[in-house]
């Protein structure tokens, strides 16, 4: 844990309008709707149509600026986690200094990860505050899958939403991340991939190939594990721990590494598949937001992203004094 | 100590809460798993027995009928 008090001072995301229900995903692509909804969790799934991977960006940086419009000239670090960037080139964080007014003297990258993306990108802009002595850093998420999934594939086509994420970190930060540890299996690597595919009129597409078996090995039998580790590192049992939010997969993800964790505390696994589908490296910015909103996160919580790559981290965060979400 | 025979047993109480005695039974048309059932169901076979069972396995050996599946980790046991 970092001594100079940097955080997480505030959390918002970005939801598109357009919906497809479960009754929509269990008419269109033959799944009873009652396993979608109880078995993968999801109730809808959010739909970008014609936003851009960056304009869903732009939309959660500006939720993230109101009320503290003073931040825009002070923001001196801005990452954002994507893998469906609109262009291979530029970087989506260079467009969303320009529409968002962000100062000139910034530093900004793309991090290109999947669904462990954010605690990376925690770790990522809680060094470089440290070592850079920088006051102000934001971390952007944002997805857009619906571009890159097959539309006959109902796998991925009935777990993924489109969504985006603006966390703020600065030395008021309220949520201290702790010991983290990361890990990464190449191996795996095409377990869920994205490869250009020839449709039936010659066109080249990027199609995203998920092989679920896969994934759920690699997570239901590594995750509990790192989740206990992580627990270890920080000087903690698990039992201490107030909240797990694991990156939101499915339910049925969620509800097995639970039972397969230490103590099996099924209770403390936080589930908002239902509200938001699998949002990539948003679900864990957006399960922070929503139970800060459902009535606060606790003083020690376990997060764990884990997914493409196949690639992992986890870290406890610790709610120094009263985390609010910026309010 | 236990045999694979009931360790079998096991695995599969533990995933449906239903106790089977007849082997020559389909995961998915007698105890209703679904794709997801399954997809957790091998994982702890793959656990418990310490085997892989790879995905063409699973059609080609018919692994989704217990007596197959009893058989084939046998086989890949010896």
């Amino acid at each position: 844990m970092n001594n100079e008090g940097i955080g997480i001072e505030k959390i918002s995301y970005y939801l598109p309008k357009d919906v497809i229900t479960s009754k929509e995903l269990s008419d269109n692509y033959g799944y009873d709707q009652d396993f979608i909804e109880k078995k993968v969790g999801v109730t809808k799934l959010f739909i970008a149509n014609d936003l851009s991977t960056t304009d869903m960006a732009v939309n959660a940086l500006e939720s993230l600026l109101e009320n503290k419009e003073y931040l825009r000239n002070k923001i001196e670090l801005l990452v954002v986690c994507t893998q469906t960037p609109e262009f291979q080139l530029p970087q989506v964080s260079s467009q969303l200094q320009s529409r968002c007014g962000l100062s000139n003297s910034i530093m900004s990258f793309d991090l290109s990860l999947g669904c462990s993306g954010y605690v990376y990108g925690i770790s990522v802009i809680e060094s470089l505050l440290v070592s850079l002595k920088l006051d102000y850093g934001v971390l952007i998420t944002t997805e857009k899958y619906s571009s890159i999934i097959d539309d006959s594939d109902r796998n991925t086509k009935c777990l993924f939403s489109d969504a985006s994420s603006a966390t703020l970190f600065s030395r008021d930060g309220k949520l201290i991340p702790g010991e983290y540890k990361f890990g990464t299996d190449g191996e795996l690597y095409d377990s869920l991939i994205v490869r250009k595919k020839y449709d039936d009129r010659g066109c080249k597409n990027n199609i995203l190939s998920m092989n679920g078996r896969n994934i759920f090995n690699f997570t239901v039998g590594k995750i509990p594990d790192e989740i206990s580790d992580v627990c270890k590192l920080n000087g903690l049992d698990e039992r201490e721990i107030d909240y797990f939010i694991t990156h939101q997969a499915s339910s049925y993800v969620i509800s097995s590494i639970a039972l397969r964790s230490k103590y099996s505390q099924t209770g403390k696994f936080i589930n908002y598949m239902s509200l938001f589908g699998n949002t990539v490296s948003s679900s864990i910015p957006i399960a922070l937001h929503q139970l800060t909103n459902d009535g606060g996160i606790g003083g020690k919580i376990v997060i764990s992203g884990f997914g493409v790559g196949l690639s992992w981290g986890t870290v406890v965060l610790f709610n120094k004094g009263d985390f609010t979400n910026g309010r | 100590m236990e045999d694979n025979r009931d360790i079998l047993k096991k695995i599969v109480s533990s995933a449906t809460h239903r106790d089977v005695s007849d082997f020559n039974i389909n995961l998915v048309d007698d105890l209703n798993m679904d794709s997801l059932d399954v997809i957790s169901f091998l994982f702890e076979v793959e656990n418990n027995f310490n085997i892989k069972v790879p995905e063409e396995d699973i059609d080609q050996f018919e692994l989704l009928n217990l007596n197959q599946l009893y058989d084939y980790i046998s086989r890949k046991q010896k």
